[in-house]
Order: C-alpha cells, then structure tokens, then sequence
C-alpha cells in the first residue's frame, strides 16, 4: 500500500506546473544537445548547476534527468542519419540505424529506436522504482568500513570498465580524491592547501572544476578538428514501425531493456557498454547475422533499448549508495549537493517527495519524449545544420557564465580555466575525466569513512576485512585491480566515456 | 604513446611527490589519531604508486609515434581561446559584464570561428543583451556593473 501511494505523490509532485515545465524543458534540452555533435548531456547539465541554484531542488533534478535521458534520444537521431553518434553511447547505432538510412529506411530506424526508448525507459523507471527502496533500506546498516569499502569498489569498477588504461583511471581518481581535500577539514577545521588564496577555504568548487574539464575541454578538443558531415535523408518519411519491423524488434528490445538495466547498476556500467553487449548478443542469437551491419532493425532496437535502460538504472547507485557511476552521474551528484541534499541511503527516507517526484517525472518525461522526437523529426533534423564556428562561442560563454555565476567569483573563472587546459591535456595523453571528478566529488565522504574506520578500530586496517559486507566488498575490488594485469579487461566492452 | 605515457606518469609522480610534501606542512598523525594531513597524503601515496604503475606500462606499451597535434590542426584556435577566456576573467569585474561579454563574443566569433565582423557584432549584442536580461531580471542574480550597465 505504501508503494502505491508513494506513487501517487510523486505524480503529484510532477503534476505541479512548474515542475511540469522544468520536465519539458529539460527532456527539450536534452534531445536537442542529443541531436548536436560536439555538445554533450555532461557540459549541459555542468551549465545548467548554476542556473538550478535559483530553482527549488525538485524542480531541478526532474530538470537535469531529463536532459540525461533525453540526450539519449536525440543521440540516436544524428547517428542514424549522418553516421556521426551525437553521444558516445550512440556509436554502436550507427552501424545498422546509417545502413537502413542509406536504404531509404530512416523512418522506421528512427521510429523504432524512439519506440524501444520509451519501452526500456519506462521499465527501467519500474526497476528503478522497486530495486532503489530496498537496496537502500539496506544501505542503511552501512557503518564507515563498509561504505569506505563500496566507495573503493565504486572507483575501481569504473576504471576497470573504462576504454583506456585502468592504471591511468585510478591515478585520476586518487588525484580527484586529492583535489576534493582542498579547503576546510570538516573534521579538524583546519584549512588544506589554500596557500592564502581564501576563496579557496569553501574547496575548489564543483562547477569550475567541472566546466572546465568537461565544458572548455570539449570545446577545445572540437575546435582543433572541425566536423563536417552530409545529411543522408533529409526528408524523413514513414516513422511508424511496420508490422514486420515490430515482430524483429520485440525480443531485442524485451533483452536490451534487461541488459541495460544490469549493465547501469554497476559503478562504470555506461551506455556505451551496455549497447555494445545488447548488439553482440543479438547478433549471437539472431537466425540471420550477416544481416548485421547491413541495416538489421534488431541491431538498432536492442542497442536503442539497452542505453535507455540504462539511464534509468544508473539513478539506483546514485539515490540509493551515494555512488554516482559515471561522469554524468557525478555531475548530477554535485547538483544534488548544491541543492543541500546528500545522495545517499538517506535520501529516500528523508527527501521522498524528491526521490517519488523524480521517478514520476521519468514516467512523463519518457512520453513527451516520444512526442518530442517523433512528430517533430524535422525540426531536429535541421539543427543539425548548425555549424560548429557558431556554437563554440556560444557553449564557451556559457562555460564562463556557469563558472562565474555560482559564487559570482573571478577566481572561479581561473580554477575553470586551468581545468580547462587540464582537461585538453586529459585527452591528448587518453586519460578520462570521469574517474577524476568521481573521486573529487566523493572525496569528502570517502576521507569521513576512512578516518572513521581507523577510529573505531584503534588505528587497524584490518577493519576493512573483517566485517563480513566490507571484506566482500573489498575483495570484490581486488579481483577487478588485479585481472586486467591477467589480460582480462573487457575491451570489447568499450569505455565508460559518458562524459559527452 | 610510449612517450606520452612517460611523460604524464613523470607528471603525476612530481604532482603525487608534491601532495606527501605539502600533507607534511600539515598534523598528519597517527593511525590511531589521524590529523589533517594524514588523507592528503594517504591521496598522495596512491597516486604516487598509480604513477609509477602508468611508467612500468609505458615500457610495455607499443613505440608507434603519436602526434600530439591532429594533422591541420586549429592551432591558433585553441591558443586564443585560452587567451580571450584569461582576459574575459581579468576584466570582467572593471568593465561590467556586457562590455566584457560583448568583446569576448567578438573576439571568440572574428578570430576562432571566422565570421565576419558584422556576424560577430550581432552575435555579441544578442547574447549578452539576452542574458544580462535573464539574470539579472528573471533571476534576480547580479552581474558586475559597468559604465554600460548603471545606464539601464
């Protein structure tokens, strides 16, 4: 019964006008940063932190989901007609959504990616709805070996899944868990490496850092080598799913919703590896496998299904454990911090008409997406013809503007800089960003537990291992250290790059 | 990318020396009485063995050459917009947000992305008219004031 009513007012929550608006406006957002290369949900929603500091919290969480899971959507569009994954979890669309495109199928392509969205979002959301209450009713029992535990497991999971080097993605992250020491010790009062400067006492803050590592990084990285593409189809006809279409596609997206969802509970579990198993598996199981890459509809539902999928289950580890999963998550993290709210087992508990509201407006937000990008097609289709020359300037202020508006401080704007350039080098030398504001961002709760620990155990790092959840934990992190040592990575796997 | 990796895992050994230096000028403690310094440099020393890991990597690592530029790479782009970004933070409180924005616009708009100047003058005057607009009525945020804006 509690379930049901808990429903119930999270629908309330969304109904409420302004929350209903900040929906719209976000899955709007998102389909549109979807739909342009160059410009992704992680830069967006760093942009919008500032702007989400003036709106209540509700309102800008259900705002910030929106363009998360929105850029999904419109991630598919570009791919399937210009080839080019307008995010990086929409690469493997390419493959088949182009082919069927060059084939005068592009309707079809894009009707069934937007209707098998919709199917695993929407399912995803349910998941999301019975799994997170539970899990972090569990949670609960943590004490701070064990949640210093999960923390560990957390940053190494998602540098054991990550493309590049996991070596590489654990020096970022113990170099962010060092970065967020910046500032005041909660615990000693004692300021940490200010040198003086005091609009460091409140920390390097999360924006700047996030702006400019993400936002003028991305930018930077655009600019050094410009996009051109050509349009396949310009007029898109057909949208509806033949009946042939639907039977190919029902089992690949009933799988790739399963995928999905599995695939995103886990701290690195992004997009990108979750349509890469939802392809290979449909490949596998599929009675004609040649047709794959040659504009088989099952290699752009499963796919299209398992990414949504996993954006819904990628909000369990986040609202649940405290642990955002990739660089996105990490960014809707720190919203949820400027908002005053700690992500975190509590979370449900205290905060439910935020957590029930949130859910609620996925269900909504998954239906106007439809609307979105279906009827309107058209109109996504034509942004694409903005030239990158005009948005660099335009994402760059906005950059500045985000920076800078926070705290209404200049420094901001150098720290952001200095990201910035940090953040171009970061690709050069293919080292990842997320694992680096992963690490920043839990730092403060990472170094609490870890001092708490050695606390209760009079100064013993046995703790860890023998408290019976801590030590699976941590052995569970162990294993994951240790097997790519062993050649055992999943490369096929491809990265957790969800930092747009 | 052997050269490269040598490169940024030297980098990150000096950085992770740095940290353990600096945790130093803090109480560091004990293990039963942990000051301040002590998860800095706990930080400090991870990173230091990731570095060295990232060099022992580097020796296996393929001697193929990487470029660190693209070919035809925007060069001039990327330096100017670091520049024009330095110098947006540097006036930005003495000229109030609109003169700075609109320069900025200007100078992002002519000299990285090459419209011409009358492009670039439109494009300046709309955004920062539109958001000086948004902020500071809409939201109610305030924006550094310059000459320009003790105007409206």
């Amino acid at each position: 019964m509690d379930f049901f009513s808990n429903i119930a007012m999270g629908f309330s929550v969304v109904a409420e006008p302004m929350n209903l608006l900040f929906c719209f406006v976000g899955v709007l957002l998102g389909t549109l940063i979807g739909v342009l290369p160059g410009l992704g949900p992680g830069p967006t929603i760093s942009l919008l932190l500032p702007l989400t500091y003036y709106l209540n919290p509700i309102s800008s969480i259900i705002m910030v989901a929106g363009i998360y899971y929105g850029a999904k959507y419109g991630g598919s569009t570009t791919s399937i007609l210009l080839n080019i994954p307008g995010e990086v979890d929409s690469v493997v669309t390419c493959l088949d959504g182009y082919q069927m495109a060059r084939q005068g199928r592009a309707g079809p392509a894009l009707g069934i990616s937007a209707f098998g969205s919709f199917i695993a979002g929407t399912f995803a959301t349910l998941g999301l709805m019975l799994v997170a209450p539970a899990l972090a009713r569990f949670a609960l029992r943590f004490g701070p070996p064990e949640i210093f535990s999960l923390m560990v497991l957390a940053l190494t999971l998602i540098t054991y899944m990550s493309s590049g080097s996991q070596v590489k993605g654990l020096a970022m992250a113990s170099l962010g868990l060092f970065l967020g020491t910046v500032g005041l010790d909660i615990f000693t009062n004692v300021d940490r490496f200010v040198f003086g400067y005091n609009f460091l006492l409140e920390g390097l803050g999360i924006v700047p850092v996030i702006v400019g590592l993400f936002g003028v990084g991305e930018v930077l990285s655009n600019l050094e080598v410009q996009l051109r593409a050509e349009i396949y189809q310009k007029r898109v006809s057909h949208l509806l799913p033949s009946l042939k279409d639907w039977k190919d596609s029902f089992w690949p997206i009933i799988r790739g919703t399963f995928i999905g969802f599995f695939v995103g509970l886990l701290p690195g579990g992004g997009g990108i590896a979750s349509t890469f198993a939802s392809y290979s598996i449909e490949k596998r199981v599929s009675k004609h496998p040649e047709k794959f890459g040659k504009g088989a509809i099952e290699g752009v539902a499963g796919p299209e299904a398992a990414n949504n999928a996993t954006a819904g289950a990628n909000f369990i580890p986040l609202m649940t454990l405290g642990i955002p999963t990739n660089g996105i998550m990490a960014i809707i993290f720190a919203s949820l911090l400027i908002n005053g709210l700690q992500p975190g087992p509590m979370l449900i508990r205290d905060q439910p008409a935020l957590f029930w509201g949130v859910i609620a407006s996925m269900y909504v937000g998954n239906v106007m997406l439809v609307i979105l990008n279906l009827p309107l097609i058209g109109i996504w289709v034509r942004f694409l013809t903005i030239p990158y020359s005009v948005l660099a300037p335009l994402i760059l202020f906005f950059c500045l503007l985000g920076a800078y508006t926070l705290k209404n401080a200049v420094p901001d704007l150098i720290i952001m800089l200095i990201f910035g350039i940090f953040g171009f080098l970061m690709r050069k030398f293919r080292y990842e960003g997320a694992p680096l504001i992963m690490g920043f961002v839990i730092s403060e709760l990472v170094e609490g537990a870890f001092i708490r620990s050695l606390l209760m155990s009079g100064g013993s790092f046995t703790i860890f291992f023998t408290r019976p959840i801590s030590c699976f934990l941590m052995i569970l992190a162990l294993i994951l250290f240790i097997l790519p040592f062993f050649g055992k990575k999943p490369r096929a796997l491809g990265s957790s790059r969800d930092d747009g | 990318m052997r050269k490269y990796d040598i490169v940024s895992g030297l980098f990150l050994l000096a950085v992770s020396l740095a940290i353990c230096g600096a945790s130093f000028q803090f109480h560091v403690g004990t293990l039963t009485a942990p000051g301040s310094g002590f998860f800095p440099l706990v930080t400090g020393l991870v990173l230091g063995i990731f570095s060295i890991l990232i060099l022992v990597e580097a020796r296996k690592s393929g001697k193929e050459t990487v470029r660190f530029w693209a070919p035809e790479a925007n060069k001039k782009g990327i330096y100017l917009t670091f520049l024009f970004i330095l110098v947006y933070a540097l006036l930005l409180e003495r000229l109030g947000f609109i003169g700075t924005t609109v320069l900025f616009f200007l100078l992002v708009s002519r000299f990285v992305s090459g419209h011409r100047w009358s492009t670039a003058i439109f494009f300046a005057l709309l955004t920062s008219l539109s958001t000086y607009f948004v902020f500071t009525i809409l939201l109610r945020a305030p924006l550094p004031q310059g000459i320009l804006e003790r105007m409206f």
